[in-house]
């Protein structure tokens, strides 16, 4: 099989200053994983499952982030929904060129790192 | 109560009816398409083919959300439209009265160019069937000849050894995808072909195909013997234009719209692959054959058969497609010249990518990201984004205003190492956000 159809597992690339700021913020704002867990939301499906592991960089995704999509780039192929672990068909946010703010999303980046045509990547705060 | 019918279910028909439907919910909306699937993405085929996702993902609507939108789909081929009649005649008699008309009839791949094409194994790629077709003869250990240019090609070939198909690439000329690409992107893209194993032959054509019923293989005009199961064709589309022509509804290259994509016959428009839009900036009649381009015209169309008076604009022409495994945004006009592997355009493919203005390229290179920008005098004509697509957004959004860099051209001129972060500066001046980081 080719190397770069083959599937990934691993989340896109944060920028180098990230993990940094993150690992900050945690100490600030946070004591515990269970305030996280808050965070995530009610969803069924992030209690079920149990805590996640958290490091810095996933906590500043968590902090108010989301993904969001360029509609224009999308040609709604579905292979975001497909991949999706909690269900969430992001397809249809990228339709109605919404913002995927949903509290089952868990910020896994699955979408993001396999939408074929970087469709899909985080909203963070910082970036205003 | 208002009848509408609409020829065709693509993203250009589909976008028109759900168009019609919210404007006037109480009319009639018909579409005959030649396709009894569920609406799907086309270009979503590309990725099926690969197996990244499965049909079923690739459906555009629940059935929940065709049942809300309340069509009434016919699955069968026009046989004529009268203009005169206000009438739509299927193939097996069936007469559609219409008050508007909706030809949204696509564009289909040009056919083979050379003896043997009736044989079986000989594919082109113009919908889901030929897809299924496709993976069902993709067999692994088997072989494959796969011939033309542009995205499409590459998106057969990328499917094929992706399935473990022994798959040779054949380009007529001697690099890939000359019309848009520059020497450079094109070695990129070879390059990254030949190291997962597809087999590129430049300066090869395909001269017959041998084997009696089903296809044994290919003979090049150089006279070399290529034995493979299966031959795929992509040398590009044309607007399918033989319903119009029929019913006297003009047409030059695709049917001639306005800008509210009327055509010259009364209460017929047009929308997507078939349509013929003028660019009121340039004055140019271009085709396209891109899926954002559809969507947008059948939405328009949709609203303007209804009685809206919106024209359509059509946008800076952009696309993403994934050309081995890199993620290439096209932005405005990027290229030029003839591709010798292209008769038509392939899809996902604007004709106004192709810039004649003086220009010239920055370039930056980080392994295999890669970004070229077209700058005029005044301003950034086009783009082109290959790998890292952080700086897409930006690009996009200076061709697209139209941006005035006069202040800073020389400044790039003078030094094309630096021109890159100058003209992300200068746009982040403008238009607020942070400079991505590179």
């Amino acid at each position: 099989m080719l190397r770069f159809l083959r599937r990934t597992r691993s989340a896109p690339e944060l920028e180098p200053g990230a993990a940094t700021e993150a690992a900050h913020g945690a100490g600030k704002d946070t004591d515990a994983g269970e305030g996280v867990l808050t965070i995530v939301g009610s969803g069924a499906d992030a209690v079920r499952r149990g805590p996640l592991p958290i490091d810095g960089e996933r906590l500043s995704l968590l902090a108010g982030s989301y993904v969001e999509a360029s509609p224009g780039r999308c040609v709604q192929c579905g292979i975001c929904s497909y991949n999706c672990p909690v269900g969430i068909d992001v397809r249809s946010y990228s339709r109605e060129a919404l913002p995927v703010l949903e509290s089952h999303c868990i910020l896994c980046g699955e979408c993001v790192a396999r939408c074929p045509r970087g469709v899909l990547s985080f909203h963070r705060p910082a970036e205003g | 109560m208002r009848r509408h019918v609409v020829i065709g279910s693509g993203i250009a028909g589909l976008s028109a009816c759900e168009a019609i439907r919210a404007a006037d919910p109480s009319s009639q909306v018909t579409m005959v398409g030649e396709e009894p699937h569920p609406f799907y993405s086309r270009p979503g085929l590309a990725y099926l083919l690969t197996g990244s996702v499965p049909e079923t993902s690739l459906y555009l609507r629940t059935p929940a959300e065709v049942a809300a939108l309340g069509i009434r789909r016919v699955h069968a081929r026009v046989a004529s439209v009268s203009i005169d009649a206000h009438q739509v005649t299927l193939e097996d008699g069936t007469i559609l009265a219409y008050d508007r008309l909706l030809v949204a009839t696509g564009a289909v791949s040009v056919p083979t160019p050379f003896p043997g094409a009736e044989k079986e194994g000989v594919l082109q790629l113009d919908g889901l069937d030929q897809a299924r077709r496709m993976m069902k003869l993709a067999r692994k250990g088997s072989s494959a000849v796969v011939v033309g240019g542009g995205s499409t090609a590459l998106e057969i070939v990328e499917g094929l050894q992706a399935r473990g198909v022994r798959t040779h690439y054949f380009l007529r000329g001697d690099r890939y995808w000359s019309k848009v690409l520059d020497a450079t992107e094109s070695a990129i893209v070879e390059g990254r072909l030949e190291h997962e194993g597809v087999r590129v032959h430049r300066n090869t054509e395909v001269a017959r195909v041998t084997g009696n019923g089903r296809m044994t293989g290919v003979v090049t005009e150089a006279g070399d013997a290529v034995p493979c199961e299966m031959l795929a064709v992509a040398v590009g589309v044309k607007p399918r234009l033989d319903l119009a022509k029929a019913a006297g509804i003009p047409v030059d290259r695709g049917i001639v719209v306005d800008e509210l994509l009327q055509t010259g016959a009364a209460d017929v428009f047009a929308a997507g692959d078939v349509a013929q839009v003028t660019d009121p900036e340039t004055g140019r009649a271009e085709l396209d054959t891109l899926w954002s381009s559809a969507l947008a015209m059948g939405r328009a169309a949709g609203r303007n058969m209804t009685g809206a008076a919106e024209p359509y604009r059509k946008a800076v022409p952009m696309n993403v497609t994934r050309l081995a495994g890199l993620v290439t945004t096209v932005i405005g006009a990027v290229g030029g010249g003839k591709d010798p592997d292209m008769v038509g355009i392939t899809r996902g493919q604007s004709e106004g990518w192709s810039g004649d203005a003086a220009a010239f390229t920055l370039q930056d290179r980080h392994g295999t990201d890669r970004v070229r920008v077209m700058l005029d005098e005044r301003r950034v004509v086009g783009a082109l984004v290959m790998g890292s697509q952080q700086l897409s957004k930006p690009l996009s959004r200076l061709v697209a205003e139209r941006t005035d860099i006069s202040s800073i051209r020389a400044e790039c001129a003078a030094d094309p190492d630096a021109a890159l972060q100058r003209l992300l500066a200068f746009h982040d001046e403008r238009y607020g956000g942070r400079a991505p980081a590179r």
